[in-house]
């Protein structure tokens, strides 16, 4: 799911550096800024999702 | 009427839908080895965290409809909207999270019809499930009718393209992973309409000036409506009588109708929601799994009535791209109900009738430029095809265990069931989208279903509330009380009409005895009729009707229960916590906007 939200938000900072005269509104480019926040939300989502795989493994190494 | 698309969408549009449908199609195909059992099929092995079944919970009852329905309602009535959360929900999620969840987790029930088995007997048991396999298939029909009308709308797309390519969608990641599947696009959805509508809001209220400038506008448009200024900004100060409110009952009417009968009813007792409840890793799980929904479902408001508000204010002030209103009628962004032949249509008093249902929609055009644009109807996309695979998987696990085990086939292997499990849901796309034709041919197809819900639902809360409370319950009692109740919803039904409607799906076709200041007045008096009735029947009826010993009662019932101690391991977790918080949450968020 972190994927997802890092790849929408990489196209729509893409998008918004493109076409930056369509996407920006009353100086605000919603589109980079909006684009820029969800890619690292879902930059977050990938590390703590790695984060749990690793604690899972180390979990499973220390028991054995 | 003109069907020009109001919207051209950019290449990035596209690109964020695709991006979304590969996603949704390759989950599913990750998780098809997952689904082994038809315990993992249908509830997901059991295997899920609080968060994860929370979030399902939600989402599973945010169906788009939910979305642009409230949209709508922002529009009609204001903040007052926030009554269907507020008083309509968190009451009802907290309760069901608290007491209901030891019964329906801890009875091993594989449904709420099998739980009704469990407690009554199979009669019981099968007109649940027979009343509620048809309740899925018609809402999921409609929610592709919803979206294909939308689309063809909005965006040009053809009503046929968009039923068929959000059907093949939903077929083959719940065919693939079951409930698990359904439950992830569901956590997606969620996060996609968070996203999706918090700039919306944000742009939105920039462009009325905050709050004040909305209260401010709204006033004008209040008293335009004939209310008092503060009639769209107050949730409870103009409850005091029907003639004063937009939403036209008063408190008494709106907290026992909504707040305690169909809120209940619908929360309780609806497998849709339960379902994913029941997937949870745990009993604590489980009863938190409600809890951890209503704390989003006390912001919704924010997110979705909001847009609705604004829209009734804001006037379009750029071209860009969108078509003006047909014959320039309607009020802010919101175009007016056009009849066939293309003219205003008016109620009895001689207004124009407004399509609030495109509120939502038209804010979506005017504020988000390409773009975001496309992540906002990524996010109703999401919404309409997680509505329709909810209905789904629910509807396949009530055929596959309620029907088909219980009378076709009963004693098969659970491969068998499996099998017949992964049946049910192509089936069950398939009468779907002849639902939604039926919906698309008859468009009083809502109205009606909004008006089965509330003559099955409410009843059948009475039916559960004496099920798990009061052990002398019996089946016969469970039965004809359910009966009743949904009989004396037809009834009271019939003799009653909303101000200013035809006689019809919407009252009246017995004679007109009563009449509502609105439909929803109407309705939740229905529910309150029909629940009292359902009460007070199986009541009188159990009371001479043998009921089960005791000791196949076991877990089923509230006196029969161990209680479950809430000694989890931190404090936030323990639901009696939670549930105070929630609750004061609730009256906080009341009292500011009273």
């Amino acid at each position: 799911m972190g994927a997802l939200f890092a790849v929408i938000g990489l196209l729509l900072a893409f998008y918004g550096l493109v076409a930056r005269s369509q996407t920006t509104l009353s100086g605000l480019n919603i589109d980079l800024w909006w684009g820029s926040i969800m890619f690292i939300f879902g930059a977050l989502l990938l590390a703590l999702a790695r984060a749990a795989r690793l604690r899972y493994t180390h979990s499973e190494d220390t028991k054995k | 009427m003109a069907t020009l698309p109001l919207v051209h969408l950019q290449w990035i549009d596209y690109a964020l839908m695709g991006v979304y449908f590969a996603f949704v199609l390759g989950i599913g195909w990750m998780l098809r080895r997952s689904a082994r059992t038809s315990t993992d099929f249908f509830l997901s092995g059991r295997s899920l965290p609080a968060w994860v079944t929370g979030l399902a919970f939600l989402s599973a009852n945010l169906g788009a409809q939910e979305v642009i329905g409230m949209g709508a309602s922002g529009a009609k009535y204001g903040i007052a909207t926030s009554h269907f959360y507020w008083i309509g929900a968190i009451p009802a999620m907290v309760f069901v999270g608290l007491f209901m969840m030891p019964f329906y987790y801890g009875s091993r029930a594989r449904s709420v019809p099998e739980y009704l088995r469990l407690r009554f007997d199979e009669k019981t048991r099968t007109f649940n499930a027979a009343s509620f396999a048809v309740m899925t298939i018609f809402s999921s029909g409609i929610s592709m009718y919803a979206m294909g009308k939308l689309f063809n709308l909005l965006l040009g797309w053809s009503f046929n393209f968009s039923v068929l390519i959000s059907a093949i969608i939903v077929l083959c990641y719940v065919l693939f992973g079951g409930l698990r599947s359904a439950i992830y696009n569901e956590v997606l959805q969620f996060f996609l309409i968070v996203f999706g509508f918090m700039p919306l809001v944000y742009l939105g209220m920039r462009a009325v000036g905050g709050w004040h400038g909305l209260q401010a506008r709204l006033d004008v448009a209040a008293r335009a409506h004939g209310f008092a200024a503060g009639a769209y900004t107050h949730a409870w100060t103009t409850m005091g009588s029907a003639s004063h409110n937009p939403i036209g009952v008063e408190w008494f009417g709106l907290v026992m109708g909504l707040g305690f009968v169909l809120s209940f009813g619908y929360w309780c007792t609806d497998f849709l929601v339960v379902q994913r409840a029941m997937a949870a890793d745990s009993m604590n799980a489980a009863r938190r799994t409600p809890l951890v929904a209503a704390v989003p479902k006390m912001l919704f408001p924010f997110l979705v009535i909001l847009p609705g508000m604004i829209a009734l204010v804001l006037t379009s002030t750029h071209a860009g791209g969108v078509a003006s209103f047909a014959h320039g009628m309607g009020e802010g962004l919101i175009p007016a109900k056009l009849t066939a032949a293309g003219t205003p249509l008016t109620d009895s008093n001689g207004r124009m009738i407004l399509d609030y249902d495109l509120a939502t929609p038209m804010m979506l055009i005017h504020l988000f430029p390409a773009g975001m644009l496309g992540l906002g109807l990524t996010a109703l996309l999401a919404s309409f095809m997680s509505g329709m695979a909810g209905n789904v998987t629910a509807f396949n696990t009530v055929w596959t265990y309620d029907i088909y085990q219980s009378h076709i086939r009963p004693g098969a292997s659970d491969a068998h069931y499996l099998w017949m499990g992964r049946v049910a849901t192509v089936g069950g796309i398939l009468l779907s989208i002849a639902a939604a034709y039926v919906a698309a041919s008859f468009n009083n197809i809502m109205d009606l279903l909004q008006l089965v819900f509330a003559f099955v639902n409410a009843p059948l809360f009475a039916t559960f509330a004496l099920g798990m409370f009061w052990k002398r319950t019996t089946g016969h009692g469970a039965f004809v009380g359910l009966l009743s109740g949904t009989a004396a919803a037809a009834i009271h039904h019939g003799l009653s009409l909303p101000a200013g409607a035809e006689i019809g799906v919407k009252g009246g076709y017995l004679a007109v005895i009563w009449t509502y200041p609105s439909e929803l007045a109407q309705t939740f008096w229905t529910a309150i009729i029909a629940w009292v009735t359902c009460c007070l029947v199986t009541a009188v009826v159990s009371l001479l009707t043998e009921p089960k010993p005791e000791s196949e009662l076991n877990g089923l019932v509230y006196a029969l229960t161990p209680k479950p101690t809430d000694n989890a391991a931190t404090w936030l977790q323990r639901p009696a916590v939670l549930a105070c918080i929630i609750l004061g949450l609730t009256l906080g968020l009341n009292l500011v906007f009273f």
